[in-house]
């Protein structure tokens, strides 16, 4: 090839790399514009949440609804109304929600928790660092509790690092995290500069709660008081714990193999009963009812009794992060 | 584009001038440029795509980020001794950058854990493949006289790269959030670009094989009992040992500091930038007054760097001073190293005994991250700091004695 051909082949090539280039740029960019939501009325939001017992979960269908919050009725729960409302992971009890939200800047990764009423529309926004992971409301809207994970940054940094925030949902701020409470292990105190935790579950009394523990690669359960920022690790092996609305057992993955498997532990006895599930699933799974949990796998929220029987079936298609608002 | 198309006038040029880069090494480094912003603005945003779109839990990104650092080291010393062996080190390094170009279609339709590992596998390879042909065809295209200079120029427009990536990455997030489709095409077209560049310009160097015989495994392996680049080797193995990562650096310098941690990405744009201007005068100096001195003398700042971490915490207005040291330590001994090695190293053995050499300082440094990791755990931030900054003391005046035994080599072949 000539020197010249060189040249106009290769301003053929870059003109085809910048046309493709720009052409995805507007595309997404106009794409976006016109996918934002049309606004919806507050008490369209309020009508949809009062048939209680309803199932607040963001639709990941690939519309013009994409990431939008939809509640639905617990017995019909395709049959779903929009709130205008966008997040990647939500939760909502009685009458607060927290929605967790991506900020995209230049200076690396924060999410921000918005805290919503019963119209689904921000009240407040508190910051946090890192990526989203998980979030839940205790069930009078008092407290919230979100997660985001941070990684490393240097050649061996192969683990990870979180963040679990609890938040005060009647005030909009940040109370502490989780890192800075006192916690116990069979009576003495348990330190390391490796704690990290995630999935908090609150107690139907709004004092306690459930999370995970992790530190020298081991996975614990922790009970948690929130106003004397004290815990104690309960048991080994429980990630992401649910607790049931009787209070009586969690529900929970474990790891197995290169997986996980969902589970349920009996607080009193300690008994674990193997779910039916057998894919691995990682989300930290919400209780239908005392017997039904729900969870999502890749991108439906499916349905799998509690006792270790039954079979798992879809329960909304393409759903993630359910939350179940009780009567 | 290119206004200077005779040798024979970029030959007159050159010495008027005093220093002329050869046209290679610019198109190499802008082969470059492009490759770092392709795939720098995917690393950036990696992360929030896995978690957000592929829902992947800390667990599993810790095992791509595990994979992602683990498998360059393995291919690099193939990549330079088959340019070596084929004496075609510019369709070596394209087969390299073209693996890492192709992998990232793989991120288009990726769904799973296993499947992102192999495409940070494959990337990861083609990275390990291109490093050393790419390093030997710059030292190749350059005259003796203005290798450290020239590598200087590669670096520059290499990190400029690096620099710029991020920042298309965010902004493009910032005006489509969550299309990381568009960000995945703008990624493979600047790719492309980096790929037309070294297949349309850069051109192969003829390199006469010595005494006719073919170049040999063994003696490849040979280049290490040279006692010249055997030394540069064992100190390069030495000093990357007593090396804190920058990662580590910067982690500590937030803990004094006390600043944001959002804030710490920026302190790596920050050293690519001081790094970016300091690379070609630093380049140009180590030519005139000694590559092996200024190699050494590049770990004084990083030495002063550790022992400021140590000293009582200042105003925030002293992190500017820690990018500067850190920019002027590597400008002083990136490219100055392989610039040394250049000097000593046989040009038909260049892209073996390069990658050789890149070795023995990515696995020193892979135990230093290791050894600093636990100390910082087990004892505290101060004690590992305190025992690394012994060590690189130690290991600085015995790679001075060392390489004054062993001064640079006056002619080769």
């Amino acid at each position: 090839m000539s020197s010249r051909s060189r040249k106009i082949a290769f301003a053929g090539l870059v003109a085809a790399a910048t046309a493709v280039a720009a052409g995805f740029i507007a595309w997404a960019a106009f794409g976006s514009e016109e996918n934002k939501p049309p606004p919806v009325a507050p008490a369209t939001v309020r009508e949809a949440l009062a048939q209680k017992p309803v199932v607040v979960y963001q639709n990941v269908k690939r519309d013009d609804h994409y990431a939008e919050i939809a509640i639905a009725p617990v017995d019909a729960p395709t049959s779903k109304t929009y709130t205008g409302l966008v997040c990647e992971r939500v939760h909502f009890a009685f009458d607060r929600g927290v929605c967790l939200i991506p900020r995209q800047n230049v200076l690396g990764q924060a999410v921000n928790a918005r805290i919503f009423g019963t119209d689904f529309r921000p009240m407040e926004s508190v910051r946090l660092e890192g990526l989203q992971s998980r979030t839940r409301v205790s069930a009078g809207g008092r407290y919230g509790a979100a997660t985001t994970f941070v990684t490393g940054h240097s050649y061996l940094d192969s683990g990870f690092s979180t963040h679990t925030a609890l938040i005060d949902l009647r005030r909009g701020k940040v109370l502490t995290d989780l890192e800075k409470f006192e916690v116990t292990r069979d009576g003495k105190p348990f330190k390391a500069i490796d704690f990290n935790f995630w999935g908090v579950t609150f107690t139907r009394d709004e004092r306690r709660f459930y999370a995970t523990l992790s530190t020298g690669g081991k996975i614990y359960l922790v009970e948690g008081d929130v106003q004397a920022r004290r815990a104690k690790v309960i048991a080994e092996g429980v990630e992401c714990p649910a607790l049931s609305p009787d209070e009586t057992r969690v529900a929970y993955k474990s790891r197995v193999g290169d997986g996980w498997r969902l589970h349920v532990l009996d607080l009193a006895t300690g008994r674990r009963t193997a779910l039916t599930e057998t894919r691995s699933v990682d989300d930290q799974v919400e209780w239908l009812d005392n017997d039904r949990i729900l969870y999502g796998y890749i991108s439906d929220i499916w349905v799998v009794p509690a006792d270790g029987g039954g079979e798992p079936e879809i329960f909304v298609a393409d759903a993630l992060s359910p939350a179940v608002v009780r009567a | 584009m290119y206004p200077i198309t005779n040798p024979r006038d970029l030959l007159r040029l050159r010495r008027r001038r005093g220093f002329r880069v050869s046209r290679n090494v610019i198109l190499l480094g802008l082969t470059s440029m492009f490759t770092d912003i392709s795939s720098e603005m995917v690393a950036a945003i990696l992360p929030l795509y896995l978690v957000y779109e592929l829902g992947f839990s800390p667990l599993q990104f810790g095992v791509v980020d595990g994979l992602q650092q683990g498998s360059a080291a393995l291919v690099r010393i193939g990549g330079g001794f088959i340019g070596d062996r084929t004496r075609r080190h510019k369709e070596v390094a394209f087969l390299g950058y073209g693996i890492s170009a192709v992998s990232r279609f793989g991120l288009l339709v990726a769904q799973s854990v296993s499947a992102l590992g192999a495409i940070v596998f494959v990337d990861r390879t083609g990275k390990g493949l291109r490093t050393a042909p790419r390093d030997a065809l710059i030292s190749l295209s350059s005259e003796r006289e203005q290798l450290a200079a020239s590598f200087g120029v590669h670096r520059a427009l290499d990190t400029a790269g690096a620099m710029l990536g991020p920042l298309i990455g965010f902004s493009l997030l910032t005006i489509a959030p969550g299309e990381f489709d568009t960000i995945f095409v703008v990624s493979i077209c600047a790719a492309i670009v980096g790929l037309g560049i070294l297949g349309f310009f850069v051109e192969n160097r003829a390199v006469r094989a010595p005494s006719d015989s073919p170049v040999s495994l063994a003696a490849a392996a040979r280049l290490v009992s040279d006692r010249r680049f055997g030394l540069l080797v064992l100190v390069a193995g030495a000093l990357g040992l007593v090396t804190i990562s920058e990662g580590f650096l910067f982690i500590a310098l937030q803990q004094k500091l006390d600043f944001e941690e959002r804030l710490l990405p920026l302190l790596f744009v920050g050293m690519a930038f001081s790094y970016m201007l300091l690379a070609i005068p630093v380049g140009r100096l180590a030519d005139r007054v000694g590559r092996g001195r200024v190699f050494v003398a590049g770990y004084v700042p990083l030495l002063l760097a550790y022992l400021l971490l140590l000293g009582p915490a200042g105003p925030l207005a002293e992190v500017p001073l820690y990018l500067l040291l850190l920019g002027l330590y590597y400008a002083a001994t990136d490219g100055v190293l392989m610039a040394l090695a250049s000097a000593t190293l046989p040009r038909a053995y260049r892209g073996s005994g390069l990658a050789l050499l890149a070795t023995s300082t990515s696995v020193g440094r892979i135990f230093a991250s290791l050894l600093f990791g636990m100390i910082w755990t087990w004892a505290s931030v101060e004690t590992a700091i305190g025992f690394f900054s012994v060590g690189l003391l130690v290991a600085v005046l015995l790679a001075a004695t060392a390489l004054r035994l062993a001064p640079e080599a006056r002619t080769v072949e």
